[in-house]
């Protein structure tokens, strides 16, 4: 009669009505990101960077400017063409709003998926080796914890945003999405290696373990089909947070000017030319703002039921960056 | 106990040290551009550029020029490269600014988030627990910049209920000190709100269960008695911690955001300002007086931590 702690928790999870209503919002926002050409060909017929500051649409058999003389663009128009209006170019926002949840969420889905990896195989052998290996791994994650999070990105953003990085094969050019995945990732590894590691230094006392050192498993086979194991629930849990944070890091970072670059929309860098045009045309910086509330808020109610449903002693919680 | 303490504080000062070198070389070893030719301006000659090398020892060895720019730094005479004020002036100026940012919210975090912590643990399971977890969660999914943004267009702008941003000094005029930082404070509380909130419930409900409390309640203690004197108490030592830590991290830069948003010219937003001109000597002495706060409360959290549980002295 032995059921599986996954098929548990999973039943947990399918019980929990809530938490499936955001997950399921936040499927429904990755499909209108991937969406987005669909939108953009098919019903508001213009591409995310086509400007068009000096043509007409029809408004109640009226012609109405897109932008008007002063600069101020048309507001939103609820139907196809301009849905949520212009922006100061002409460009249509909500068009522009797609194209930028694909490069928001993508860069979020990258980094929380680049942090797990960093931060599974550094709580890993840590942990698992100990002595030197582990004070060395946890220095360096003491150093990459006591950079404010903000500071660290920005720095490591501009620095790389002129210059970009080489090293080895590894190559990430000047002004590419790369850059953002890649110092998100590593801000966050301390958050999610740290607890690993002490899963990993409790684990290998167990039985199990020697049971496999006795039959003869080295560190890798141990680490990969011993330990590894037992920590994916520990991963899952923390899996929507993690993402929810890179979420909102990117667009932290893009707001000051330092993740995904302009003319490329993220809905970042959209808040923060919509925050400068806010007393005449408000819709700039509230679209991108409740996008981006609703894509963290799905996460973060999501993970929320996944922690209880799997490990609810979890350390993981939403709210665990210092932004 | 003393053993640890040392080997804490030789750790601190390590990990300080650390994070002032890979600082230095995110800018440095990273190809970014000489920072001469950015100061020579625009269509410099090479001599000119030659000249402001020397003139700054970018012509030397790195190391040669992190010992010298860690002196300046460390010593308060290191200048900005591209405005040429003397950077310790610029964060003292800063600090009373993001000080009173951060002692304001956290005022306002602690309080709220003790609140709806505990009528969340009182009614646990209810509709109206099920409700405050909900706005907790909300308010830990805002961007801080965008509800700032937000709030101080309406409420400021718009309504005209709070000054539109900036900053006044508290020895200038108290009354709009405390008026020009009511939104700030707010805006960065309510995400810490939201997490404090959560915290606290779930230690009050752990708390809920232990003896004493049964105890508590069995000599005839009213439950308004148990809650505050028995149940409160003891839930609140995990909230303290994080208090000192997270107070630690939003002067260290958790408040660039808002400090940006709400025009404080702050040490933050004098942080991010010159990290977009890749103005080094700035951002050295900005991050280790952040990374200095951040490892300072962290240790501090830590040898208290060792002085109640004796176990953990040993690791």
């Amino acid at each position: 009669m032995g059921q599986s702690p996954w098929r548990l928790a999973l039943r947990r999870l399918r019980r929990d009505r809530v938490a499936l209503v955001f997950g399921a919002l936040f499927v429904v926002l990755v499909l209108a990101a991937l969406a987005a050409p669909l939108w953009a060909s098919a019903v508001a017929d213009r591409a995310p960077d086509r400007t068009n500051e000096t043509g007409k649409i029809e408004v109640d058999g009226r012609q109405v400017d897109v932008v008007s003389l002063d600069g101020v663009p048309i507001g939103p128009q609820w139907r196809g063409e301009y849905f949520l209006g212009a922006d100061a170019n002409g460009r249509d926002v909500m068009v522009r709003l797609l194209y930028g949840a694909r490069n928001s969420l993508l860069i979020g889905l990258a980094a929380a998926l680049l942090t797990a990896l960093l931060a599974t195989m550094v709580g890993l052998v840590a942990g698992y080796f100990g002595g030197w290996v582990d004070a060395v791994a946890r220095s360096t994650l003491d150093v990459i914890w006591a950079f404010p999070v903000i500071l660290l990105g920005v720095a490591l953003g501009t620095a790389l945003a002129v210059g970009g990085l080489r090293i080895g094969p590894l190559e990430l050019e000047a002004g590419s999405m790369a850059i953002s995945i890649v110092v998100i990732a590593v801000v966050y590894v301390p958050y999610m290696a740290r607890p690993i590691r002490g899963e990993v230094l409790a684990l290998r006392e167990r039985e199990f373990v020697e049971a496999a050192h006795a039959q003869g498993a080295g560190p890798l086979r141990t680490m990969a089909s011993e330990l590894l194991p037992n920590l994916t629930s520990t991963i899952v849990v923390f899996a929507p947070l993690m993402v929810a944070n890179a979420v909102l890091l990117e667009a932290a970072l893009s707001f000051l000017g330092v993740g995904v670059v302009p003319p490329d929309p993220s809905w970042g860098n959209m808040i923060d030319s919509g925050v400068e045009s806010m007393i005449t045309a408000p819709h700039l910086a509230i679209a991108p703002g409740l996008m981006l509330v609703l894509t963290v808020l799905a996460l973060n109610v999501f993970g929320d039921g996944v922690r209880d449903a799997f490990d609810p002693r979890s350390s993981a919680a939403w709210g665990t960056r210092r932004l | 106990m003393t053993g640890f303490v040392v080997r804490r504080l030789a750790q601190m000062v390590v990990v300080l040290f650390a994070v002032s070198v890979l600082t230095f070389a995110i800018f440095n070893v990273i190809p970014n551009g000489d920072p001469a030719a950015r100061m020579a301006g625009k269509s410099p000659t090479e001599s000119q550029i030659e000249a402001i090398r020397a003139e700054w020892g970018f012509d030397e060895p790195l190391p040669v020029q992190y010992v010298r720019t860690m002196e300046q730094v460390l010593g308060g005479s290191a200048i900005s490269y591209f405005t040429q004020l003397n950077v310790r002036e610029e964060i003292l100026r800063g600090l009373p600014r993001t000080l009173s940012l951060a002692i304001g919210a956290a005022i306002l975090w602690m309080a709220f988030g003790v609140a709806l912590g505990l009528l969340g643990a009182m009614r646990a399971g209810r509709a109206s627990d099920r409700l405050i977890t909900f706005v907790a969660l909300v308010g830990v999914s805002l961007p801080v910049f965008w509800l700032g943004a937000l709030l101080s267009h309406y409420l400021g702008f718009k309504a005209g209920w709070f000054p539109n941003g900036g900053y006044v000094p508290l020895t200038e005029d108290p009354l709009g000190w405390a008026y020009h930082l009511v939104l700030p404070c707010a805006t960065l509380a309510v995400l810490f709100i939201g997490f404090y909130s959560r915290v606290l419930r779930s230690s009050v409900l752990d708390t809920m269960g232990e003896d004493y409390v049964r105890t508590a309640r069995a000599k005839g203690l009213g439950e308004r008695q148990v809650l505050l004197r028995h149940v409160l108490r003891n839930s609140l030592i995990p909230i303290v911690t994080l208090w000192g830590l997270d107070f630690g991290a939003v002067v260290a830069g958790g408040a660039i955001l808002t400090e940006v948003v709400f025009d404080l010219q702050g040490v933050g937003q004098y942080a991010a300002e010159s990290v977009g001109q890749l103005d080094v000597p700035p951002v050295l002495a900005v991050t280790l007086f952040g990374a200095f706060f951040i490892v300072v409360a962290n240790t501090i959290v830590d040898i208290a931590y060792a002085a109640l549980d004796p176990r953990i002295r040993v690791t």
